[in-house]
């Protein structure tokens, strides 16, 4: 019992880690329909450069967030404005702006490696996280911020998206872009400010979850890039918040699956989840059960 | 010499690589990531055959292409009922669960991968030199382009440009849309697989990983979707580019990842600003 307790929790803090990052991802694509992988790019940079705050330059947390938050929201907006925003403008498909994306990920990741180096660097504050015990589970307190981080953001972003009436016209501008243009909706700068909180989410997390990791290197980004776009698939398209239950479920089928399965199965299984829900309820287990998203 | 000649051999491979994708992308409007998984299969197939029943190459080429074609069924058959993004998507999940059975399974060596694998003979003969493994590459390539210019020139590739441009009205017209989607991922299938067989003395997992599907489809964009030559003068052009790197006063350990680096240039820069690529159709088929 202690042992499936034990692993319950880890499927909570992987689920945590995965629900942050699809949040940015699923804020961003509600708003543009780009399926924007260049965010696992922003997510390693961001990290980096709280690395550099912090180690290097020595200037504490806050800075380290700081930087971490201002190199995310810089990428994250100029990747939308120098290319997602012109090629909407000659009609481009989003399907394209996606392929572009991947160029921009696979940059990313490599400059990181070209300026930092491709060896794990340690991101440590001098071992002082605090264990605590709960009967069977031990946690420590970098885990309990990330999973109360996730659950704050993901409750907010759903009442956001679901009652505010600014939610629910980011969502409008997602399913129509053009109507939202028509109907008066500054489309462009919605569109821009999405990017910009989306970034400015994941570069909070990716400094989180490598407090949490206790390194970062510079391919962190490319898995979990993809397991965000899992959880928002498997959570549903088109609602911010479902994306963050689809994070939460992703975290806990891949760990209580070690009852039975072995570790290195876990990718093959989550995309065997990803195919199974895309195919046979492809509106997510969370989501509206009609999203506008072209299935 | 030898370098030049190995050089060639891997444009030769990729070349077949782009033009069997640009068939999916080009002609159907379909972009499958699960091509790096199916490239290795053939691979897989022909190391094992050499390694424990036979390195005759027409045994393992047949070999390869069948199992090549099976998994491409496998991956199509459901992906095909999705769209664009999700159809792309779907393929990513495959190619992701076909990379961990080469990694994760006893008789793919895991991570280690297979090695000593014997060359392959062809009518008795034993293709050892650098020479006769370039010019099987090279064979095949031809054989695939010149296969794919007459499915591209056929009424079914007529067909096929009329499902890339309107699917609807194709179906509309009483043909079979799905029936023709997998017909052209078999043939695609075949030749990736094959490409798989070609110059292999050890076979490393990673070769075969989602990073390697999205370089194919690079070549295919830079090239110019729809087009064969260009996938044949980018796999040419993004092989031969970063080995001018090695003439320019780089460190060694970054030489690898700006190689990375000028993919992805190419990649955003293709998508962003010339859609139809080096020398592809006239207007966009990407769009």
């Amino acid at each position: 019992m202690s042992v499936f307790a034990q692993f319950a929790v880890s499927g909570i803090i992987a689920g945590s880690v995965y629900a942050l990052i699809a949040l940015g991802f699923a804020l961003i694509f509600t708003a543009s329909r780009v399926f924007h992988f260049a965010h696992g790019g922003v997510y390693t940079l961001s990290a980096f450069a709280g690395y550099t705050a912090l180690v290097t330059f020595q200037l504490g947390t806050p800075a380290a967030f700081g930087a971490a938050i201002l190199v995310a929201v810089v990428l994250g907006t100029l990747i939308n404005a120098l290319l997602y925003e012109p090629m909407r403008e000659k009609g481009v498909s989003s399907f394209v702006m996606m392929i572009c994306s991947f160029g921009v990920l696979i940059i990313m990741i490599n400059v990181t490696a070209m300026i930092w180096g491709s060896n794990p660097l340690v991101l440590s504050q001098g071992g002082l996280s605090t264990v605590y015990r709960f009967g069977p589970i031990y946690i420590t307190d970098a885990q309990l911020q990330i999973i109360g981080f996730a659950i704050t953001l993901g409750v907010a972003l759903w009442v956001f998206f679901q009652r505010f009436k600014l939610g629910i016209a980011i969502r409008a501008l997602g399913n129509d872009s053009e109507l939202a243009l028509i109907v008066g909706m500054p489309a462009r700068m919605l569109r821009h400010i999405s990017f910009a909180v989306g970034s400015a989410l994941v570069g909070i997390s990716a400094l989180m979850i490598g407090f949490n990791v206790g390194i970062i290197d510079y391919n962190m980004g490319s898995d979990i890039i993809l397991m965000a776009v899992v959880a928002m698939i498997i959570g549903g398209l088109g609602n911010v918040g479902a994306a963050a239950g689809g994070g939460f479920m992703l975290g806990m089928i891949q760990n209580l699956a070690l009852w039975k399965i072995e570790s290195k199965w876990q990718m093959a299984l989550s995309f065997s989840v990803l195919i199974l829900v895309l195919l046979f309820r492809p509106s997510g287990l969370f989501g509206d059960k009609r999203p506008a998203v072209g299935l | 010499m030898d370098y030049a000649i190995y050089i060639g051999t891997l444009i030769a491979i990729y070349a077949t690589l782009a033009i069997s994708l640009n068939l999916l992308v080009g002609y159907t409007g379909l972009i499958s990531v699960a091509q790096a998984g199916v490239y290795g299969i053939g691979a897989y197939v022909t190391a094992l055959l050499a390694l424990h029943v036979t390195n005759d190459l027409l045994v393992s080429l047949l070999l390869s292409a069948v199992a090549g074609v099976l998994a491409s069924l496998i991956v199509a058959l459901p992906s095909l009922r999705l769209r664009n993004e999700y159809f792309l998507i779907a393929t990513m999940g495959f190619q992701s669960i076909i990379f961990a059975l080469f990694m994760n399974l006893d008789v793919t060596g895991g991570p280690n991968g297979l090695y000593n694998i014997p060359a392959p003979t062809l009518f008795g003969f034993s293709i050892k030199t650098g020479l006769g493994k370039f010019a099987l590459a090279a064979g095949l390539a031809v054989l695939c382009y010149w296969l794919a210019l007459r499915v591209t020139g056929s009424p079914f590739g007529r067909l096929l440009r009329a499902v890339r441009e309107d699917q609807t009205a194709v179906a509309s017209l009483g043909k079979n849309v799905f029936r023709v989607k997998v017909s052209i991922f078999i043939f695609s299938a075949v030749f990736t697989a094959a490409a798989g067989t070609m110059s292999l003395t050890a076979i490393d997992p990673v070769a075969f990983t989602l990073d390697e599907s999205i370089f194919i489809i690079t070549l295919v964009i830079v090239g110019g979707t729809g087009n064969l030559n260009g996938s044949i003068l980018a796999a040419a052009l993004l092989i031969v580019l970063p080995e001018i790197f090695k003439f320019l006063p780089i460190p060694e350990a970054v030489a690898p990842q700006l190689r990375q680096v000028l993919y992805g240039l190419l990649l955003v820069f293709f998508t962003r600003f010339r859609r139809q690529g080096l020398i592809g159709e006239y207007r966009d088929v990407l769009k």
